[in-house]
């Protein structure tokens, strides 16, 4: 009996240890630089820096990644693309991410916005892809 | 509702949810205006359609380059038949085209065409007089996208009121008969176009003499049809199906006294019933049609057979 009750002892630490030392996130999502055909980069820039700064504050470090250095990151199977467009004086933008293993989006939203209230827009989106249980689910 | 009405018919159906097709949306093409109107449009488009849950969208572009950079570099997947299954992953079945052509007003196109055949499934127009007209005007496409392409299962409530005419050996006993219905249908059931149909209602039906007073007949039934598009905006959904009626008869079972008069009680009697119905549909919007159905049921009771032709209208609320 007292054996048993050892063996599940040293069953239940090793298993827990595991699940402890597993600290890989089971999805990584990388941001890609907007597409746009606005001239204004810096503008760009900064509503990227913006949504990449909000979903680190949400999901952590591990979870976000931005190289602004253009290309696509491997180690990411999620994809964050974002096209920006202004016409008048709206802006017009749209976020989305995809599944990079089965390619399919998995999140897409256009909104609209002044220029002033651009970067509520962008934490706004953040917020909705930290709450999208299908971006962060494998 | 609608992920329990799925996981329950998964339980039990599974094979009753068809795959969803997967679409490419490719960048939409512009006329007399910026790119950028394009751009908006498409990528409004795009989002909408990805809410509606009727398609998988696929992300060709991006997705071939991602993919593109993934089966250079990934480790074990250089030959020739891992990047064959990557683009098999990337294949879709439709693709969906749009153009922006600026006249007065903004004229916005959109056609779902099928891949494998080539064949333009869909087509679609609707015109946005300012930028600020965008969004309904896509939405009015993507509805229309959405009531066509459906594929998933779906529910539709329908309420009617209607006329029952007793033939047959059932004309012994009742005559005219009035009342309502309300169904429940499952469409998209085992197959596309498939409709499971529960319902039930009550149809007041006059005595055919003195001795009955008035039959209440409360029918109870499952049937499975199928939609058939005659055009875009009407539907025939022919249904075969049993069940059955729950007749509560007001009557004097030893007729009437030596003056002329009644004593009513009331019995039940629940009878088999088959019956054929043809929903003829015309749809208002994507989320309500208008219908006429007219329908023949026949009853079994103890060796006899009734005749209950019928003619009913409504509306249908699709959810």
């Amino acid at each position: 009996m007292y054996r048993f009750i050892n063996i599940l002892t040293i069953l239940i630490i090793a298993s827990s240890h595991g699940v402890a030392g597993n600290n890989t996130p089971a999805v990584r999502l990388s941001i890609n630089s907007f597409k746009s055909t606005l001239s204004d980069s810096a503008m760009l820039e900064k509503m990227t820096s913006v949504l990449y700064r909000e979903l680190v504050r949400l999901r952590g470090e591990d979870c976000v990644v931005y190289k602004n250095t253009g290309g696509i990151d491997r180690s990411a199977n999620r994809q964050l693309t974002g096209s920006v467009e202004k016409i008048d004086a709206t802006y017009f933008i749209t976020i989305k991410v995809l599944d990079g293993e089965k390619g399919e989006q998995i999140f897409n939203k256009t909104c609209t916005a002044g220029s002033g209230d651009i970067e509520k827009a962008m934490r706004d989106i953040a917020g909705d892809i930290h709450k999208d249980r299908r971006v962060w689910q494998r | 509702m609608k992920k329990l009405l799925a996981a329950l018919l998964l339980i039990f159906f599974p094979f009753t949810l068809p795959a969803k097709d997967r679409v490419a949306i490719l960048d939409f093409q512009t006329y007399n205006c910026p790119q950028s109107v394009a751009r908006v449009v498409g990528q409004m488009t795009n989002s909408r359609i990805f809410e509606t849950k009727v398609f998988t969208l696929v992300e060709r572009e991006e997705m071939d380059a991602i993919l593109r950079e993934m089966s250079l570099q990934q480790t074990g997947c250089t030959d020739s038949s891992c990047a064959v299954e990557m683009g098999k992953l990337l294949s879709a079945n439709k693709i969906l085209t749009g153009t922006v052509l600026k006249m007065d007003t903004f004229n916005i196109a959109v056609k779902v065409i099928n891949v494998e055949n080539g064949r333009v499934e869909g087509s679609y127009r609707s015109e946005a007089m300012n930028t600020a007209d965008f969004e309904p005007a896509v939405l009015s496409i993507v509805e229309k996208v959405r009531y066509d392409f459906r594929n998933e299962l779906y529910l539709s409530i329908a309420v009617s009121a209607g006329y029952r005419k007793a033939l047959g050996d059932y004309s012994n006993v009742a005559g005219n008969g009035y009342g309502g219905s309300i169904h429940a249908d499952l469409h998209n059931f085992l197959f596309k176009g498939g409709v499971l149909s529960i319902g039930t209602g009550f149809f007041t039906f006059e005595g055919a003499d003195g001795a009955i007073d008035s039959i209440l007949a409360i029918p109870a039934t499952a049937g499975f049809g199928y939609s058939l598009n005659i055009s875009r905006n009407t539907h025939i959904i022919p249904v075969l199906g049993a069940g059955i009626h729950a007749n509560l008869m007001n009557h004097d079972p030893d007729n009437a006294d030596q003056y002329g008069n009644y004593e009513y009680t009331r019995e039940v009697f629940i009878d088999p019933v088959v019956f054929l119905r043809c929903d003829v549909e015309m749809t208002i919007t994507p989320f309500v049609q208008l219908f006429l159905s007219p329908s023949y049921t026949i009853m079994f009771e103890k060796g006899k057979t009734g005749q209950i032709p019928g003619l009913d209208g409504g509306i249908r609320f699709t959810f």
